[in-house]
């Protein structure tokens, strides 16, 4: 791999008559599956690439291609070539790049997956049987152990890398009935694989499941568990992480203007949002983003108020601002209330507790959502009852301005925050009859 | 052509946060790919030598590249991503053992070989496969083949399509762009006896308008997508005026009535309620009780398809499989793991994210069986209602039934016409079984639409032809 990249960077300062400047990125992925229970199988697949970003300026400002290609078996020469072609045939405003940056210093990489990725999925494998809680088996799982080494080299004299690590587990587990529950977990180091925590979790869901009625459509104050802010892509968060995004920024097609309310009606003041890339072996976290550039901590919305903008190394040059990597972990202030107080009805309205969310659908342009909530809790004044069913439509913008946030944290994915986010007066549509009172009967059953 | 934007914004280049995996080194498509011959060759001489001494093996591969153009006032840029993927299998110590890479040369190959054939044979055998069915469907024949056009031809043309796209609208747009993402890969399965080739070329053009009042940003796009070539940059007029008019039109909408609802879903409206719910028939089944109007197959065969293909992602000849029969889901789309796993039949609808990963089962091409209605007709069947219109996305719960699709735009219907009153955006949410059994007529003229979803550390390109459809959901505001 070492070999290539160097032949590559000689080429291209050859080439600096028709390459202003450069960035290659070379990435070496492994992964090591192994899938148990049912049918036994093992893979390995490994994944190596160059991507090489060329710029060339011009009286039409700058031109800019990248071409990605295999680190192995790839000619050199026509590489290059071909990015000269396709960034003279570009054109765009004209930027710079950088100087050099240290990266962040962060750890991302287990050593124990690095060295041995089939002995520790074995060992997890080896755990698995025994894990399941009362009532549950271990139907199928697969287990992966990924390891991914990256470097970057720039015209401009930064060379660094890193490897980082990730261990996944999917499984499904069976009850008597048949019914299926799902876990699913993912760590950057091994040793902070609960697998006990995500167990008894499971098996909560599944009593919940075979307990739950469907929920009755309405309105209701929702409550929102960290998995909804930490699904991939950023949850209910989605629109903020869009909206910060420093192309648009420029564009003018943000409603993001640092210094200005980013809610409606200047609302919204309890709510502060940071980015940080630094946190240790987080789902986010890097030395340094896509091209190279620093991964650094800012500021999204600080009581209420745009703070930050997500620059990637271009935005950040034609900002002229220093680049952070862009948004990694978000970081959600937390508010002061108990989570038990979250959960009391008021105002005449049931209180729904979401345990598991089957999806969050969030436009990152208008903030307009769908939250699928696969089981939660119906809490009234007779008490809290399992429920099922329920999505919940709404505005990720006017949700999060009126929303009360508890003051205990939790984590998920890539969100670390309030454990329970209460959101007064959310639409539920719940399974209702059909209009015109015809009555839509569809019997089915659960494979 | 209805196809659901993703999130406008990754055609800015943005939108949804940076993860530290580069998108390098993705799927396929493009000019020059690679030396499939001997690819060919040295992979037909490895599963030979490795099935001597294991009960089986096989072998797939992909030599592809995306290329990416976008053009707007400000830029024009151009990425190319070559991807070249190889497995080689075999069944040893009681299971498959697989080797992926990146690295498709001869000698790496033949190294993948060495490895798997250092382990030990064991002494089982897999289940006799089913014998396959043969390959069917045609290879692409495009207009304007991308292997041979130059990348500064593909450019010129993307920007031609920006400038007609720029020459409409009033100055309320503020934004448009033009894209043309296209793929092209050639692939190869080698096993169980078949020895199949075929070549995967899709490209899809997209020309969007963005209007913005300060707060609200909203987009609409025309699309066109299929199993061709840079003819897919060729977006009609009408569909670009469409396209225009639309996004200034939904300024002026309100917050919809909330409740159930009867409804005429546009083509791109009852397209997207057909994806999801046909994933969603993943986990539920009905019981064959509905009698609706309608009926869906999932067809990877049919010709110029953006989704089809000839063998799937783990070289089992593609077939059409009904998934929907009068309103009832009765089609299960399998892979090899699933369809082993209970023990029924193979769909030929394994399909991978990115080359490098391992296949799942998932829609192709699904094509609505269209009805006899005319757009006359069916306002006039609707009576009293919402006609849904420029589908957005949505989402299914895969262990259940819960489905929700957002929609640009939402029409009162009263007797068979339109009041005035519109609405957006919206939301149509409820029971995927409900909705499907509760569709009553199915329009006459199908339109297409294209979507690629990300799966896993890629995409799959999923398509389908769908005509309008009335059915009965919950109606919602977004806000």
């Amino acid at each position: 791999m070492a070999v290539a990249i160097e032949q590559l960077v000689r080429q291209l300062w050859r080439r600096r008559s028709d390459l202003d400047e450069w960035i290659v990125v070379e990435q070496d992925a492994k992964r090591y599956r192994r899938d148990v229970g049912g049918r036994e199988a093992r893979s390995h697949a490994e994944r190596r690439g160059v991507t090489i970003h060329g710029f060339h300026d011009s009286e039409r400002g700058r031109g800019s291609a990248s071409v990605t290609v295999p680190d192995s078996d790839f000619d050199i020469g026509a590489t290059v070539t071909e990015l000269v072609a396709g960034s003279r045939a570009s054109a765009g405003p004209l930027w710079k790049l950088p100087p050099p940056a240290a990266p962040a210093r962060v750890e991302v990489g287990d050593a124990a997956v690095t060295a041995g990725p089939d002995q520790v999925i074995d060992a997890i494998a080896d755990q698995l049987g025994g894990a399941a809680p009362a009532g549950l088996a271990v139907a199928r799982a697969s287990i992966f152990a990924d390891v991914i080494t990256r470097r970057a080299v720039t015209s401009h004299g930064f060379d660094s890398r890193y490897t980082a690590t990730r261990v996944t587990i999917d499984a499904v587990l069976v009850g008597a009935s048949g019914a299926e529950q799902p876990v699913s977990l993912s760590v950057g180091r091994a040793a902070d694989l609960d697998l006990a925590k995500a167990m008894e979790r499971a098996g909560r869901l599944a009593v919940m499941g075979s307990e739950a009625s469907p929920v009755p459509s309405g309105t209701y104050d929702l409550v929102l568990p960290p998995q909804a802010m930490g699904m991939q892509g950023g949850g209910i968060l989605a629109p903020f992480i869009a909206q910060a995004d420093g192309t648009l920024v420029r564009q003018g097609l943000s409603r993001y203007r640092v210094g200005q309310p980013v809610f409606a009606d200047a609302g919204g003041k309890h709510i502060s949002l940071s980015s940080d890339g630094t946190t240790p072996y987080a789902e986010m976290t890097a030395p340094f983003g896509e091209l190279g550039e620093p991964v650094r901590r800012f500021d999204l919305i600080v009581n209420g108020v745009a703070a930050g903008v997500s620059y990637s190394l271009r935005e950040a040059a034609l900002a002229r601002v220093t680049p952070n990597g862009g948004t990694r972990t978000l970081v959600l202030a937390t508010g002061d209330a108990s989570p038990n107080s979250l959960l009391v009805p008021s105002d005449g309205r049931a209180v729904l507790q979401a345990h598991d969310i089957a999806w969050v659908d969030a436009d990152p342009a208008s903030g307009q959502l769908t939250v699928g909530v696969g089981l939660a809790s119906l809490i009234d004044a007779s008490g809290p009852r399992p429920v099922s069913g329920a999505i919940c439509i709404g505005n990720a913008f006017t949700w999060l301005a009126r929303a009360t946030l508890s003051s205990e944290r939790a984590a998920w994915g890539r969100y670390l925050g309030p454990s329970h986010i209460r959101i007064g007066s959310v639409h539920v549509v719940g399974e209702d009859p059909a209009p015109d009172g015809q009555s839509v009967k569809i019997t089915g059953s659960l494979r | 052509m209805a196809g659901s934007s993703p999130a406008w914004l990754p055609l800015l280049g943005c939108g949804g946060g940076q993860s530290p995996t580069a998108r390098s080194g993705q799927a396929s498509a493009g000019r020059g790919i690679g030396d499939i011959d001997s690819l060919r060759d040295v992979l037909r001489q490895s599963v030979a030598d490795l099935r001597r001494r294991f009960a089986d093996a096989y072998g797939w591969a992909s030599l592809g590249r995306i290329t990416e153009l976008g053009v707007d006032e400000d830029e024009q840029t151009v990425a190319t991503a070559t991807s070249h993927s190889v497995t080689l299998a075999v069944w040893a110590e009681g299971g498959w053992r697989e080797l992926r890479s990146s690295d498709a040369s001869v000698a790496n190959v033949r190294q993948l070989a060495a490895r798997l054939d250092s382990l030990a044979a064991g002494a089982t055998k897999p289940s006799e496969p089913a014998a396959a069915p043969s390959l069917v469907g045609s290879e692409p024949a495009p207009a304007i083949d991308p292997r041979q056009l130059d990348m500064r031809k593909w450019l010129e043309r993307t920007a031609e399509l920006f400038e007609r796209a720029r020459a409409l609208g009033t100055s309320r747009v503020v934004y448009r762009r033009a894209s043309l993402t296209v793929e092209d890969a050639d692939e190869l399965f080698i096993g169980h006896g078949r020895d199949y080739a075929q070549r995967c070329l899709r490209s899809r053009a997209v020309a969007g308008f963005v209007v913005f009042d300060g707060t609200h940003l909203v987009d609409e796009s025309a699309v066109r997508a299929g199993a061709i070539g840079l003819e897919a940059l060729d977006i009609g007029e009408e569909d670009l005026s469409r396209a225009a008019s639309s996004a200034m039109a939904r300024l002026t909408t309100r917050i919809a009535p909330g409740g159930a609802h009867w409804m005429l879903l546009d083509p791109s409206v009852a397209a997207a309620l057909i994806r999801h719910a046909v994933v969603g028939a993943g986990a539920v089944r009905s019981d064959g009780e509905a009698r609706s109007a309608l009926s869906v197959t999932d067809d990877p065969t049919q010709s110029g398809a953006f989704g089809g293909y000839r063998f799937d992602d783990e070289g089992w000849p593609a077939r059409p499989t009904r998934v929907i029969e009068a309103g009832n889901q009765v089609g299960r789309l399998t892979d090899r793991e699933l369809a082993e796993r209970l023990g029924i039949a193979r769909t030929g609808n394994g399909r991978r994210g990115a080359p490098d990963e391992p296949a799942r089962p998932w829609p192709s091409h699904l094509v609505v069986e269209p009805g006899s209605a005319n757009g006359g007709e069916m306002m006039n069947e609707l009576g009293s209602g919402f006609l849904i219109e420029s589908a957005i996305d949505g989402a299914i719960d895969q262990a259940g039934d819960r489905l929700a699709i957002r929609a640009r735009r939402a029409r009162e219907v009263v007797k068979g016409r339109t009041t005035g009153r519109s609405y957006g955006p919206v939301v149509v949410a409820g029971s995927a079984r409900a909705m499907l059994a509760a569709v009553r007529a199915v329009g006459s003229e199908a339109r297409p639409s294209s979507w690629r979803e990300r799966h896993g550390s890629g995409s799959i390109a999923v398509s389908a032809s769908s005509p309008a459809l009335i059915t009965s959901a919950h109606l919602a505001g977004g806000g």
